[in-house]
């Protein structure tokens, strides 16, 4: 899509106009003058939703000057060039320890932080009490002390009112330590890279450590042991006016913790996004999951977490359900894309007994995986995350984004941890590294280049956050799309100080993004491609001769200190697939339109106008339906049943990335059931039998994935949906509703769905899709 | 005149349409409501209960229809949508 730069100026311009073209549409319709009816009438919309292909609209529109696409200027790069600075690692965030009011059961923060306690239920509670004993009308509510502080509208906190929305298991997992974190503005002076332009406060917003404070790059970082509970808080710092996003992005979010295993309330993602000025209290309770039916007394050891000072805190739990690798993420139902692309994210680390983040802790129970030795727990000198993404700018350098994509978005800059194709200074010895995509639409497919452009082997030790049984040792990844988490370990100790490795992404994707091409040659994409540049390499590996700690400032690793890291087989022990209780099956497909607004036109949540539709579901064979908060589409009626659920691709050229909320699934087979528990198209060993939270669906083969899944401990609203987040955003995505919560709380039945508005939550009564529930 | 302006006349000039008055409102959603969860058939009449459970034949089913509208979107050049590849005849692989 992006267009070569050896292609003629004639070329450049018409491209670039056909960009401008596209950026006016936005921004006018983002400021009101235009809206999407408009566009359709005008036969700048398709029926579909899809950008018409007109030449100086449409990248795919033929261009005037040659017999191909018009395609897309390219990134701006100023002076900068690949691998001339250093990656950024992750910015960690510090946790407050939280204490416990034994008179309100209330978590307190410390005094000086000037927080409001976090509590079981929602401070919404209180505005909604208020409001009502004083008979003051919603809005406005200027006496109101629960009010929003900057608008002085609705309420303080965001997570709706009343037991529905309450913290599940409060006191069973009360939270010890605390986050206070904003999504703002991105501060002054942020740059992809040194070379580049400084992005403007409304390009990028993400998140800083405070009470609405700026957003700030890297991304963040935040370490979770099992065991010790979590309470983030997230303060909306996003400007008032949702004009004033810089083209694109919702001032309104929700916190998706993917793949935790927490409450609906704290899941972010049951239709309760805030608004500016409001905060919400996630509780991250690092509950390991079966806890109520396996190792109930916590007697097991695996399942544990590091208890700082060289010992464990025993869990209940399965131990073979530990997770690791984790993200956090915007899910704010239609705008998702956006404001992930707009930096609504970060990685959350989860350390266990067996993942302690020490490699040198001895006890049986510690895997040792190379990390670090500073630390009791949590090491990441030698264990690091890249967050992988891909990004575009406007002629200006400003971060860009193209909303009339609705097949998926490609960006032209290679970025790790948002930095554009950064190095790295390793020692020679092993390095864990948890590579997550990031991208809106682009799969990668990753090697390791040696100094003689020779692929190396990697040790493939965990998928979406879980251990494999056994680390498999491969010279190429499988395909990773949007969301997967692949932890891997490299061995740099081969190699002589002063070698240069490469992390290589080999894999060409379709133009229009919907999915995967062709996988190069390790040489073909060292070539890179004209037309596009995010193919080849992306992060440099220096082997130097010391690094300075991440762990402890100050102090220096050298290359001759041994290395006495592990990756040790077995790393955990097979969950067996046993006979389901049910069987379901679930098609992701497209239709004309879908039927996200209700018969009032509207959507739920609310939608832009005259938004299209053109991804649906259907559950068992049934009628194709597109996203509505207010849709159950599945329903889990009780807890510790297993289930085999089938995702078929509707086919159509298309791969999507299909993300499971709150449970992992054992993966089982791919194609039509063959013998036993297997299928008829091949299955790679990274993913047979192994536990994920997100499937591609390819267009190969049937096109179909089989897993294993079992709910519990937690009830409430869920989704499941494509993780392709162009896709997403255009309604591929589903509501679960699990009645898993304990008996006799509201998340034992079906919950409402909250309205989120600036003036508070109401809820409404959801629709139940009968092919989704199996109550009888 | 400014570029959108240009670029939207010339899709008037293309397309024989008129400028209808231009608002861009989002709407808030939903209604409150007291009633307890019903669980109710998606057109609002009543029918017979679906299956919430599938079958080997189901997927068998829907996978080949999968491929039949895969191959009937590349034969066509268009994109896929549910029923395209109707006429269809659904054959058991076991």
């Amino acid at each position: 899509m992006y267009i070569s730069k050896k292609a003629s100026p004639a070329r450049q311009r018409e491209a670039q106009k056909a960009r401008d073209n596209r950026a006016e549409i936005v921004k006018a319709l983002s400021i009101g003058q235009i809206t999407k009816r408009d566009l359709f009438k005008w036969g700048i919309y398709t029926t579909t939703g899809a950008l018409a292909l007109k030449n100086g609209l449409s990248p795919f529109a033929r261009s005037a000057f040659a017999d191909v696409p018009t395609g897309t200027p390219r990134s701006p790069l100023g002076t900068a060039t690949k691998f001339s600075q250093p990656m950024p690692r992750l910015a960690l965030q510090t946790p407050y320890t939280l204490t416990k009011n034994q008179t309100t059961g209330n978590a307190v923060w410390p005094a000086a932080l000037g927080e409001r306690d976090s509590k079981r239920l929602s401070w919404h509670t209180e505005f909604t009490d208020f409001n009502t004993q004083n008979q003051n009308p919603p809005y406005p509510n200027n006496n109101n002390p629960f009010r929003n502080p900057l608008t002085a509208r609705g309420p303080l906190e965001g997570r709706p009112p009343g037991e529905v929305f309450a913290h599940q298991r409060w006191d069973e997992f009360f939270p010890k330590v605390g986050y206070v974190m904003s999504w703002g503005q991105i501060q002054a002076g942020t740059k992809f890279h040194p070379g580049m332009t400084a992005q403007n406060p409304n390009a990028i917003w993400t998140y800083g450590p405070g009470r609405f404070v700026q957003g700030r790059l890297p991304p963040f970082l935040i370490k979770g042991r099992y065991g010790e509970p979590i309470l983030t808080r997230i303060y909306n710092n996003t400007p008032l006016n949702r004009e004033q996003n810089g083209g694109f992005g919702r001032n309104e979010s929700q916190l998706h913790h993917h793949n935790a295993h927490n409450g609906a309330e704290s899941d972010g993602a049951a239709n309760v996004h805030h608004f500016p000025g409001t905060f919400y209290d996630y509780r991250w309770s690092t509950t390991l999951a079966r806890r109520d039916t396996i190792n109930t007394q916590a007697t097991e050891p695996k399942a544990s977490g590091p208890n700082g000072s060289g010992g464990l805190v025993n869990v209940k739990g399965d131990f073979r359900e530990l997770q690791g690798t984790l993200w956090a993420h915007d899910h704010r139902f239609f705008f998702t894309a956006e404001n992930v692309y707009k930096g609504n994210l970060g990685m959350v680390n989860y350390y266990s007994g067996p993942d302690r983040g020490n490699e040198e802790l001895v006890d049986n129970i510690n895997l040792r995986l190379p990390s670090g030795k500073l630390l009791d727990y949590g090491n990441v000198d030698f264990d690091v995350n890249l967050v992988m993404s891909d990004a575009a700018t406007s002629q200006n350098g400003q971060l860009f984004f193209d909303t009339f994509t609705t097949d998926g978005f490609l960006g032209d800059l290679p970025l790790v941890n948002f930095a554009y194709a950064p190095y790295m200074n390793v020692l020679p010895r092993k390095y864990r590294f948890r590579i997550l995509n990031a991208c809106m639409s682009r799969f990668f497919q990753f090697c390791i280049a040696s100094p003689n452009n020779q692929k190396i082997d990697m040790k493939f030790i965990a998928n979406d956050g879980n251990f494999v049984v056994s680390p498999i040792t491969l010279k190429t990844l499988d395909h990773q799309g949007s969301a997967e988490r692949y932890d891997i370990v490299v061995d740099f100790s081969t190699f002589p100080i002063g070698s240069r490795l490469k992390l290589v992404n080999l894999l060409e994707m379709r133009d229009d993004g919907r999915g995967p091409k062709d996988t190069l040659s390790l040489g073909e994409a060292l070539q890179g491609d004209d037309d596009d540049p995010v193919i080849g390499p992306m992060l440099e590996f220096r082997v130097v001769g010391s690094v300075p700690s991440v762990d402890m400032p100050g102090y220096t690793h050298y290359s001759t200190t041994p290395d006495n890291s592990k990756v040790p087989d077995p790393l955990t022990v097979q969950i067996p697939i046993v006979a389901p209780v049910r069987t379901r099956l679930v098609e992701f497909g497209r239709s004309g339109t879908g039927d996200s607004r209700g018969p009032n036109g509207q959507c739920t949540p609310d939608c832009p106008e005259n938004m299209p539709f053109p991804w649906t579901i259907k559950v068992n064979g049934q009628d194709a339906h597109s996203m509505n908060a207010n849709r159950i589409s599945m329903l889990i009626p009780r807890p510790g049943e297993i289930e085999h659920w089938t995702y078929v691709n509707g086919g159509g050229g298309w791969d999507h990335p299909i993300h499971l909320h709150f449970e992992e699934g054992v993966t089982m087979y791919r194609g039509r059931q063959t013998s036993g528990f297997n299928g008829r198209d091949p299955i790679p060993a990274t993913e047979k039998l192994v536990r994920k939270d997100v499937w591609r669906l390819r267009d190969t083969g049937d096109r179909s994935v089989t897993f294993q899944v079992q709910f519990g401990e937690y009830g409430g609203s869920y989704v499941n949906h494509c993780h392709n987040t162009v896709h997403e955003d255009f309604a591929m995505l589903m509501r679960i509703q699990l009645l898993n919560g304990v008996a006799g709380s509201p998340q034992n039945a079906v919950t409402p769905t909250p309205n989120p508005s600036p003036d508070g939550v109401t809820f409404t009564t959801p629709e139940i899709l009968p092919e989704g529930d199996p109550r009888s | 005149m400014t570029r959108i302006s240009i670029l939207l006349a010339a899709a008037l000039v293309l397309t024989g349409g008129s400028i209808a008055h231009a608002q861009s409102t989002d709407r808030s959603a939903g209604n409150l409501t007291t009633a307890k969860p019903t669980t109710t058939t998606s057109g609002g009449t009543v029918r017979q209960k679906p299956p919430a459970r599938s079958t080997f034949e189901m997927h068998d089913e829907a996978v080949q229809r999968s491929a039949a509208r895969a191959a009937k979107a590349r034969a066509l050049g268009i994109t896929e949508q549910w029923g395209m590849e109707e006429p269809f005849t659904y054959t058991p692989s076991r």
